[in-house]
């Protein structure tokens, strides 16, 4: 389909946008559209309930205040703890199974790497139900502390300010290890193995060549989970709302679920503007790494 | 691809206009408050609009979080005692039971979109506050204050200050309640527990369960109503009932009047005294608490109301085996007091386009027929309750402490600020755990109010 424009030459060639119409409807009314109201949001003050949206124009104050609020920063905070234990943790474990796997010839290599992988198809909502059994006061890890005789040690893990955002990591670590571990795998199949059975030749042990050989053969998709990892993790809501709700007294609030909280809690205070302002923040920060990765990605499809 | 581009840019705008079109409102034009003059007129509007042709049916949606099964048969019943009551209407009901946890989303959804319920349930005290203030609620102030029988239907709990903005009422009760604790008799037995009658009582019981690795109280402090509402209870233990919240909101009090920090040391006593379960501030009341206390782990259950009777134990409930009391005094000077909340209540959507019939709707929750249905259903009506009689003790002791007149009423409802009821939740908690001082938290929550009050 060609459309003469008048007075010109030109053709306009309208068949790819007709092909293309139906998906960039759908992309535009449900991403490209909420994305510009939520920014357009964050600059006005609503309750959630009046029909006028756009009405009180607060500017830049929602952002102000998000900046003094305790609240934000504590949950901010939490959200890079539980980012960076796990880029750092999860990674190297994950690094650490695959090459055990790799080089140890298991026999049954297979099975092992089906276990480690099992938690990443369960849900996050199931994962937390599960951990949670194990760090209620009465719940597993204390009920073992008893039985070898430490029940002195018994502990109300999930109702300390500190340690819940750690606990939410280490679960957040345990589902999604075997994931990593997958990826890994796949790629340590496709290294230069030449250049390992050269450097065993020439007299380098396992670590050296390792260290040495194969890890930098694996640091494009190192990268490139470290950035999935770190998107995922700015996301996560539904282990955080599982296991503790942010509580206790907001303390393992993360970004999502303050914006939850602010938003749509019924003991919240129906500030839409304010929620918008952080989910405008963290979309900032998931761009800046979305673009990241997508160059990491190339550079990796590249290698 | 800058073609592409542009295409995107040009659907955006095409999209953005139609937005501003019909989404919004010019920038400017503040939401109308509804007021009762407005209502009247409403009022007339409304009786055109129910003169429909009697092929017509009038359609009224009902929405509210209760989904547990007594509530739904009782409201059902109700809506069909209405219909029958009323054969001169052509009427057709929808009602709607959510989850309490997405009943929020789905009705800031419906209100924006413009696809509210007829009549619907809000969160009673600051989010009503919010809602009568957007003019999203009818005020049926006028209704119900110039309708003695619906009054005297609804008798004390008319005045319940959480259904109300700016001294109007936007929401009826449906159904009420007295927070207390409730305790097992059998306990007492064993143990050779009475019921204790101050704080001192409540915290020697707990060497005395503790050697059986059993608690005093069952909760879940993760809900932090359970805090702030225990809070004001004592702070109108020791005022007599009078609301010094509000004297404190209104510049006439201080957060600094120990009686607030004489509240918060109570709470904190209790918790250092092992009176709760160790991890209490990780459960939950609904998921975990009320599981535990079934499960008999402790004496007794901390904020029960008539909500949960439906739940108990049929042997204990036939047995009587369950007692009613009220949070112990703090301190000699203190009164025993009851909480007294609404569990469901009812507005009517500014929108709605049948306002008259959905303000009568309302009306009959409140009447004697309705008020017996709920009592048959184990749910204590906000209406007439005279001579009623209930066949199970514990609920029968629940109607009467409502009705009776030797005990103090308070409502929990009191604070009208989601951010101040946070400040003491959060506070509270950090207290609890040490991380804050009660002194810390009232000076925090003083300078909160100086900056509201100067707003």
């Amino acid at each position: 389909m060609r459309i003469q424009v008048s007075g010109s030459n030109a053709k306009l060639n309208i068949q790819p946008y007709v092909y293309i119409a139906p998906a960039l409807i759908v992309f535009v009314i449900f991403m490209f559209y909420p994305v510009v109201f939520t920014i357009a949001l964050s600059f006005f003050k609503w309750n959630g309930y009046s029909k006028v949206i756009f009405d009180q124009f607060v500017g830049i104050k929602n952002y102000l205040n998000l900046l003094l609020d305790k609240s934000f920063w504590v949950a901010f905070k939490n959200t890079a703890y539980f980012v960076i234990s796990g880029i750092t943790f999860q990674l190297a474990l994950a690094l650490l199974f695959a090459l055990i796997v790799y080089f140890g010839n298991f026999k049954y290599s297979n099975i092992i790497r089906a276990i480690i992988f099992f938690p990443g198809i369960l849900s996050s909502v199931i994962v937390g139900l599960v951990w949670k059994k194990f760090f209620v006061y009465d719940g597993l890890i204390n009920q073992f502390l008893q039985v070898v005789g430490f029940g002195n040690l018994a502990y109300p893990w999930l109702s300390n300010i500190y340690l819940p955002i750690w606990i939410i990591a280490f679960v957040n670590i345990w589902q999604w290890t075997g994931y990593n571990l997958v990826i890994f795998y796949a790629a340590l199949q496709s290294i230069e193995h030449e250049h390992v059975e050269a450097a065993f030749i020439d007299g380098a042990s396992l670590p050296q060549a390792v260290i040495k050989v194969v890890i930098p053969q694996l640091k494009p998709i190192i990268g490139l989970s470290a950035i999935l990892n770190f998107i995922g993790g700015f996301r996560v809501f539904d282990l955080v709302w599982v296991l503790t709700r942010g509580g206790p007294a907001h303390s393992s609030e993360v970004l999502t679920t303050l914006m939850f909280y602010f938003s749509f809690d019924p003991s919240g205070p129906n500030r839409m503007g304010y929620a918008a302002s952080v989910a405008t923040i963290l979309m900032i920060i998931i761009v800046i790494f979305s673009i990241v990765r997508i160059r990491v990605s190339k550079k990796t499809e590249q290698i | 691809m800058k073609k592409l581009f542009s295409v995107v840019v040009s659907m955006t705008l095409v999209l953005l206009v139609l937005f501003g079109i019909f989404g919004c409102k010019p920038a400017g034009v503040a939401p109308k408050e509804t007021t009762g003059a407005e209502e009247t007129k409403a009022e007339g509007a409304t009786s055109e609009a129910t003169e429909q042709p009697s092929g017509e049916p009038i359609k009224l949606t009902l929405w509210d979080w209760q989904n547990a099964e007594n509530y739904l048969k009782a409201i059902g019943d109700i809506l069909d005692l209405y219909k029958k009551n009323h054969p001169e209407l052509n009427i057709e009901f929808e009602h709607k039971g959510l989850a309490y946890d997405e009943y929020t989303q789905q009705i800031k959804t419906a209100l924006t979109g413009g696809t509210a319920p007829d009549i619907f349930e809000v969160y009673p005290g600051a989010e009503l506050i919010e809602m009568a203030k957007s003019g999203t609620l009818v005020n049926i102030n006028a209704n119900v204050m110039g309708d003695e029988e619906w009054k005297k239907w609804l008798g004390p709990s008319v005045d319940l200050p959480e259904n109300k903005y700016n001294g109007e009422l936007y929401q009826v009760p449906v159904d009420v309640f007295a927070e207390a604790i409730y305790y097992y008799k059998d306990f007492g037995s064993k143990y050779g527990l009475t019921e204790p009658k101050t704080l001192e009582d409540l915290i020697s019981m707990v060497p005395l369960l503790a050697k059986d690795n059993k608690v005093v109280l069952i909760s879940g402090l993760a809900d932090q109503w359970l805090l702030y509402e225990p809070f004001y209870c004592y702070i109108q233990q020791q005022t007599g009932g009078k609301n010094l919240i509000q004297d404190v909101l209104d510049g006439k009090a201080s957060w600094t009047d120990p009686i607030f920090a004489n509240a918060i040391n109570a709470i904190k006593k209790m918790y250092d005294a092992g009176i709760w379960k160790k991890d209490v501030l990780s459960l939950n009341y609904n998921s975990d608490a009320i599981g535990q206390f079934l499960g008999k782990e402790g004496w007794g259950f901390w904020e029960a109301g008539d909500w949960y009777i439906g739940t108990m134990n049929k042997e204990d409930l036939d047995s009587d085996n369950i007692g009613i009391m009220p949070f112990p005094v703090i301190n000699e000077n203190a009164k025993p007091i009851y909480l007294v909340g609404t569990g469901l209540s009812y507005a009517v959507g500014a929108n709605a386009p049948n306002k008259e019939v959905a303000i009568d709707v309302i009306k009959f929750f409140s009447s004697p027929e309705a008020s017996q249905i709920f009592i048959s259903n184990l749910i204590h009506p906000a209406g007439s309750v005279e001579g009623a009689k209930s066949d199970i003790p514990l609920f029968q002791k629940g109607l009467e402490i409502y009705a009776s007149s030797d005990v103090l009423k308070g409502s929990p409802y009191i604070n009208p600020d989601a951010d101040l009821t946070k400040a003491i939740g959060d506070g509270i908690t950090n207290i609890l755990l040490g991380k804050e001082t009660t002194d810390g938290l009232l000076k925090q929550l003083d300078e909160m109010t100086k900056e509201k009050i100067g707003e």
